[in-house]
């Protein structure tokens, strides 16, 4: 009991503090922090504002990337299934992304990336003009989708591998013999029997998705104009360089609020469902 | 016999004993666990450093007693890290440190201060982080220690420092205002000026002489801009083009006060909206069109590295960048770069100013030793030997036309006349110093950029800036 209350009390007691911060104009090296109140919430997070942005820049890039990773970790994963030899081979490559540091990943693509770079050279080649990958604001933030898509893909082709191997063979068998045609497998048989590991998918790379750092300020550090500027990006400046504990604490709640959310609905979902199948 | 029960419980002793003790020696961490110490340079530059050293001046005072430094990975902590142990022998001080990349360095360093502890004695700094240190009373003034003579050295010699790298770590602690005068808070060990670097070989294949001024400089990347040279495809001009401070310091820095701009308005709200700084960052926009497509995203090393691929022009941003252009196995432009004042604005010319200085910890608890070490590592000598691991632009004027400096830069053309020229009329800090120094800097960069890349009109985008940095400038002023 005692040493699971110390623990408790090691993880808990950091969080209440910064949050408390959150709710006072404290700047790292002031000798004084004055309570503000939701000074500094509304200060951020108003329409318009840094955090406000950042918000919805977040949501942004995390909904796509979950939903992109997702569809291709799955039909990846089908094909894996496929029984030849060479789909083993696959399976161990198909992984060595997930190897690298994210950083060095990130840092990779961003040289690949670059005006003069190799990605703009296979465009070139194929006929088509030069893209901005990272210094248009729009298409930096699909750039920073695509890198985390071919670091992080290779987690859900795993997860989604073990859950088609766990379907009974007996089933998809029995649909094949009835006739079933493929759309009609996949909505009524792999769907649903794969309910858990999609579960497992959105939660695991919803949260790290919405709490991305490396990624983006390897390559475009919130720009350019602030387009690819999240929440993590925010709390970081207002924190490191800043100095600004306070505001840096107002983001990061918002954030961590964010991800307990998604994790609260997905694994509630995920209950319901199993009390409804019990029952 | 060992009971089950008793061979439990020493089980669970001894594993939670070796998490403690994994524990605490993460968190103690090893004073020279990044540092090393086996040097790869050999020992040419070990001369008698003691006979160099004043005699009559006893270095052995604080003899036996032990400090700290903490170094940002550069060529200045790399050329000191060598000259250590000649140190120790002459002082018979006892010296530790540790050495970081920059940023892991800074976050460290500010963990460390803000401890309290007397852990660093000495760290790398310079404008900006002095603020911070001194409003949070982390970083010691080092003017009394000069003025004493049992402490200081008559060879040291002061004076010999440019007055602009000096009054860059000074500060009066009031909160965007002050700068250049009170507390000397830092050493300067090397500084850096903005030079305009330009491609020679092919300005002298289209015929086009060095710009002088801004318009001139417009006048040549519009001509030149998509210029093909050599198989290449050029950009006619390349700078930083983020949206972070550093900007007003660089390249945008020497438009911006090259047309008169300041900071602050004498009422103490942000001149970012005047006149003069509305029609600098429009120059500035114009000369950005002349980039490469991705510029929004480029720091100093991208900007370095599109330069001395061959791929640009021009170039605006530190003149000391002269010694990745010249390097071999760096650059494939060695030998064709021509380096050129910065053009002139209807107010002139005019250069910003960054430098890596050292500066003292206020909690330490061997400050004088620690003085004994910045006095030395700023010394004549070493700073002179410290120019050929890369350490420039020397802040000593001694060292700057000294023989060894003349030698390093010796094939990179007119390189030293421009760089001394830079710092002898142009250059200087044209920003009041506060703590909320990067807060209100990111926000005047995040305008220029909205200006040159997102096509906003710059009074507007320059009004909405001035409103937001005054705000933060109350925050600090009310805070302090």
């Amino acid at each position: 009991m005692a040493p699971g209350m110390l623990l408790l009390g090691l993880v808990i007691w950091p969080f209440l503090r910064g949050g408390y911060w959150s709710f006072t104009d404290y700047k790292l090296g002031s000798d004084s922090e004055k309570f503000i109140g939701a000074d500094n919430y509304v200060d951020l997070l108003a329409p318009g504002e840094a955090g406000y942005d950042a918000f919805w820049t977040t949501l942004k890039i995390a909904s796509l990337g979950v939903a992109v990773q997702m569809c291709i970790g799955l039909g990846v994963a089908m094909l894996l299934l496929w029984p030849a030899w060479w789909t083993r081979v696959f399976r161990v490559i198909v992984v060595i992304p997930l190897l690298m540091p994210p950083v060095v990943a990130a840092i990779m693509w961003k040289v690949m990336m670059v005006d003069r770079g190799f990605l703009n050279h296979l465009v070139e080649t194929v006929g088509l003009g030069r893209i901005n990958w990272l210094g248009d604001p729009t298409n930096a933030l699909f750039s920073i989708v695509i890198i985390d898509t071919w670091i992080f893909t290779p987690f859900t082709i795993l997860i989604f591998l073990a859950g088609l191997q766990s379907i009974p063979e007996e089933i998809v068998e029995a649909a094949h013999v009835d006739g079933a045609s493929s759309v009609a497998m996949l909505r009524n048989i792999y769907l649903p029997m794969l309910r858990p590991f999609i579960v497992v998918v959105v939660v695991f790379r919803g949260i790290d998705s919405l709490k991305m750092f490396d990624v983006v300020w390897a390559t475009t550090k919130g720009g350019p104009l602030q387009a690819t500027r999240t929440l993590h990006v925010v709390g970081y400046e207002e924190g490191v360089n800043f100095l600004n504990y306070g505001r840096s604490m107002t983001v990061l709640l918002v954030l961590w609020g964010l991800s307990y959310l998604l994790a609260f609905v997905m694994l509630r979902k995920r209950r319901e469902a199993a009390v409804a199948q019990s029952s | 016999m060992f009971s089950r029960n008793r061979g439990r419980r020493w089980g669970r002793l001894v594993a939670v004993s070796l998490a403690i003790t994994m524990v605490a020696a993460a968190c103690g961490g090893d004073d020279s666990d990044a540092g090393g110490g086996d040097s790869a340079n050999s020992g040419d530059n070990s001369a008698s450093a003691g006979d160099d050293m004043a005699e009559g001046f006893n270095w052995r005072q604080f003899e036996g007693e032990q400090i700290t430094i903490g170094f940002s990975a550069h060529a200045m902590s790399d050329a000191l890290i060598e000259f250590i142990p000649e140190f120790e022998e002459l002082t018979g001080i006892d010296v530790e440190y540790e050495q970081a990349p920059e940023q892991d360095f800074r976050v460290r360093l500010n963990t460390q201060l803000e401890a309290g502890s007397g852990e660093i004695d000495i760290f790398m700094t310079g404008p900006s982080t002095n603020w911070e240190y001194s409003a949070a009373g982390w970083i010691e003034d080092l003017q009394p220690y000069i003025d004493d003579p049992a402490m200081t050295s008559d060879e040291w010699d002061f004076d010999d420092f440019y007055s602009a790298a000096v009054d860059v770590n000074r500060w009066t602690g009031e909160e965007f205002a002050g700068v250049g005068s009170g507390p000397l808070y830092a050493i300067p060990m090397n500084e850096e000026g903005y030079a305009l670097h330009y491609r020679a070989d092919v300005l002298a294949d289209a015929g086009i002489s060095v710009p002088q001024t801004f318009d001139e400089l417009i006048a040549a990347a519009e001509q030149l801009d998509g210029y093909e040279f050599e198989g290449n495809t050029l950009d006619a001009f390349v700078a930083r083009g983020h949206e972070f401070w550093p900007i007003l310091i660089t390249g945008y820095g020497a438009v911006l006060f090259g047309y008169g701009a300041t900071d602050i308005n004498p009422d103490g709200t942000s001149a970012a909206n005047s006149a003069e700084a509305v029609a600098a960052t429009e120059t500035w926009a114009q000369l950005m069109q002349y980039t490469p497509n991705d510029i929004g995203t480029y720091g100093w090393e991208q900007a370095q590295s599109h330069f001395a691929a061959g791929n640009a022009i021009f170039l605006l941003d530190a003149d000391h960048m002269s010694a990745f252009f010249e390097d071999p196995e760096k650059s494939q432009v060695v030998g064709k770069v021509g380096y050129a004042l910065p053009p002139e604005g209807p107010a002139g010319r005019a250069s910003g100013i960054w430098l890596w200085s050292l500066g003292m910890n206020a909690n330490s608890d061997a400050k004088a030793a620690a003085w004994y070490f910045i006095q030395w590592a700023s010394s004549k000598d070493i700073m002179e030997r410290t120019v050929p691991f890369g350490n420039i632009n020397p802040t000593r004027a001694t060292v700057a036309t000294s023989d060894t400096m003349n030698d390093y830069v010796a094939d990179w053309g007119d390189y030293n006349e421009i760089w001394t020229e830079i710092l002898d009329k142009y250059a200087s800090w044209r920003w009041n110093p506060s703590t909320s120094f990067s807060e209100a800097g990111n926000r005047w960069a995040l305008a220029v950029q909205e200006i040159y890349l997102g096509d906003r009109d710059a009074q507007e985008a320059l009004e909405e800036a001035a409103a937001d940095i005054t705000e933060i400038m109350e925050r600090a002023r009310s805070r302090s």
